[in-house]
């Protein structure tokens, strides 16, 4: 093939994955190399910042209000090392996790339906935007009135307060589907299933992904908001017992725990899941400075 | 490999004021077997309905389009492979797997795929590029993919829509080589629809004219040079595009744009 096809060819990514012309995809790679743990350090001095500025803070007010982050996060190492935080944080996963099954269960058939048939687009569009705007406390507090201090109030708090924008975002991945390809999928006689797993879903993931992390994050919230109102175990028990007891630094250590938790979740999991889905597509980074 | 017939083609679109709209006006003709055949006519004057007709995605409302076997044999249906004006891609999937997802379709046996994804991948000159995602792909490449994907199931007639047009004209060039080139080392019967008298003139072996609304042949011609011997800078390739636009200009009228 001649030259000029493949210079034309050089991706974003400086042409490292098609490893065209050696010394330059060499120094690419250890350009990008660069950049991650330009990026890896930003993170961490930001870290770091927040912590300079926590401890800075505790020579202006008393150790009740403002603890030290060193008595703190010793709290933190004790609280994970400890067979309670499995219990607790346990707890709270598995209304997140349990909640958010059962919204997209419905959410995704639903959000589907609405972007394929226009009745029932009509129909449903009011009570999915309603849904999204009343807050994920009113929710919770609805819940729980309704179904007593149970695991069920929780599971029904995380799932409607998330179901609206789960199936929002299918709804409009749906009608955003090409129909072209599907004209080629046709054009090509590939089954119904082919066409739905080939054609179809790959589409809709990227909405999907999206959606789950909102969802993720205001989950959180709404499970902790439900366990600080009455149950005896998740993290949000442990912060209202923190309230009860005033030691700021309990609640402090949990608090911290609780995002750790959610960051390994958010970058590990989640991220890893998103770069897994979106290999396919050249990112944005070469003139993203 | 086949040919098709079409015979006596009429389509009506319906308007919105009652009355149809004639679109196809008897059409009938043979393309060539082994050969390329182009469609050539002024844009919008039916040419891609008479490939679905073709195709079977429209369905036409009098006359028929078989396809006729080597063996004179003549049916309906037929194995086709499409390309398209803009490559329709699944971006998610590498070359390769886009290859696979229409032998998958075409229900190819999966032993056979390594020897055809080989074959037609070299042919189109994508050979190192097979587990490459089509983002990450030039234009003139995908369109290279598109290609592979029409020829790799083997089809018994190659529907080709314009192939060339959404690419700048370097590209488009090369690829017009290329595939003239591939066509004929694979004698494959090929339909193609364009616009542009050059590239009907350069690549159609049998060039079949029409007019627009509705769509009429207005003659057929043959090359009269074989496909190795197109330069489209000699004496001979000029004259015969100059009859090819004579003939356009002549019965279609200065209403009508060429490219």
């Amino acid at each position: 093939m001649a030259p000029e096809e493949k210079t034309l060819s050089l991706g974003i990514d400086g042409g490292a994955s098609t490893g065209l012309v050696p010394e330059i995809a060499a120094r690419a790679g250890r350009a990008k190399e660069g950049r991650a743990i330009r990026a890896l350090a930003l993170r961490a001095c930001s870290i770091l910042a927040m912590i300079a500025v926590w401890w800075l803070l505790t020579f202006f007010f008393p150790p009740s209000l403002i603890p030290l982050p060193s008595a703190t996060l010793s709290e933190v190492v004790s609280i994970m090392s400890s067979g309670q935080f499995l219990s607790e944080m346990g707890a709270t996963l598995r209304r997140v996790g349990v909640g958010f099954a059962i919204a997209m269960l419905v959410a995704v058939p639903l959000g589907i339906l609405m972007g394929t048939i226009k009745g029932l687009e009509n129909f449903f569009e009011s009570p999915v935007i309603l849904g999204l705007t009343m807050p994920g406390l009113v929710w919770a507090v609805m819940a729980i009135m309704f179904f007593g201090l149970s695991e069920t109030s929780a599971y029904a708090a995380v799932a409607v307060t998330i179901m609206p924008m789960l199936a929002i975002s299918l709804w409009q991945g749906t009608k955003s589907i090409d129909k072209d390809l599907l004209d080629m999928s046709t054009a090509f006689h590939a089954g119904v299933w082919s066409k739905i797993v080939d054609v179809i879903l790959p589409q809709l993931l990227s909405h999907i992904l999206a959606a789950i992390r909102y969802g993720l994050g205001l989950a959180w919230k709404v499970v902790v908001v439900v366990e600080m109102f009455g149950f005896s175990n998740g993290v949000g028990y442990q912060v209202v017992r923190g309230f009860n007891i005033f030691s700021m630094k309990q609640v402090l250590a949990w608090a911290i725990t609780f995002l750790i938790v959610m960051i390994v979740i958010e970058f590990g999991i989640i991220g890893w899941l998103e770069s897994r889905v979106t290999r396919w597509r050249p990112k944005l980074e070469a003139w993203r400075r | 490999m086949a040919f098709v017939r079409v015979v006596n083609a009429v389509k009506y679109f319906p308007r919105e004021n009652g009355s149809d709209m004639l679109v196809l006006d008897r059409v009938s003709f043979d393309t060539k077997e082994f050969g390329i055949t182009c469609l050539l006519g002024p844009s919008g004057c039916g040419k891609s309905t008479l490939l679905n007709a073709i195709s079977g995605l429209e369905r036409l409302d009098d006359g028929k389009v078989e396809v006729v076997s080597h063996n004179g044999a003549s049916r309906q249906e037929a194995k086709l492979g499409y390309v398209f004006q803009d490559a329709r891609l699944l971006n998610w999937k590498s070359v390769e797997q886009n290859l696979i997802f229409a032998l998958k379709g075409m229900r190819v046996p999966p032993a056979q795929w390594p020897v055809r994804l080989n074959k037609y991948l070299e042919l189109v000159g994508l050979g190192e590029f097979r587990h490459q995602f089509p983002l990450y792909l030039s234009g003139g490449m995908r369109q290279r993919v598109g290609l592979a994907r029409g020829l790799v199931i083997e089809p018994e007639v190659l529907l080709m829509d314009e192939p060339f047009s959404k690419l700048d004209q370097l590209t488009a060039r090369r690829l017009r080589e290329e595939s003239l080139q591939i066509c004929a080392r694979l004698r494959q019967t090929t339909v193609m629809v364009t616009h542009d008298v050059e590239e009907a003139a350069y690549m159609g072996d049998r060039i079949v004219i029409l007019r627009a609304r509705p769509a009429r042949i207005i003659e057929i011609y043959e090359n009269p040079m074989a496909p190795g011997r197109r330069d489209v800078d000699s004496a001979d390739f000029i004259e015969f595009k100059k009859q090819l636009l004579n003939t356009v200009l002549r019965l279609i009228g200065n209403h009508e744009e060429e490219s």
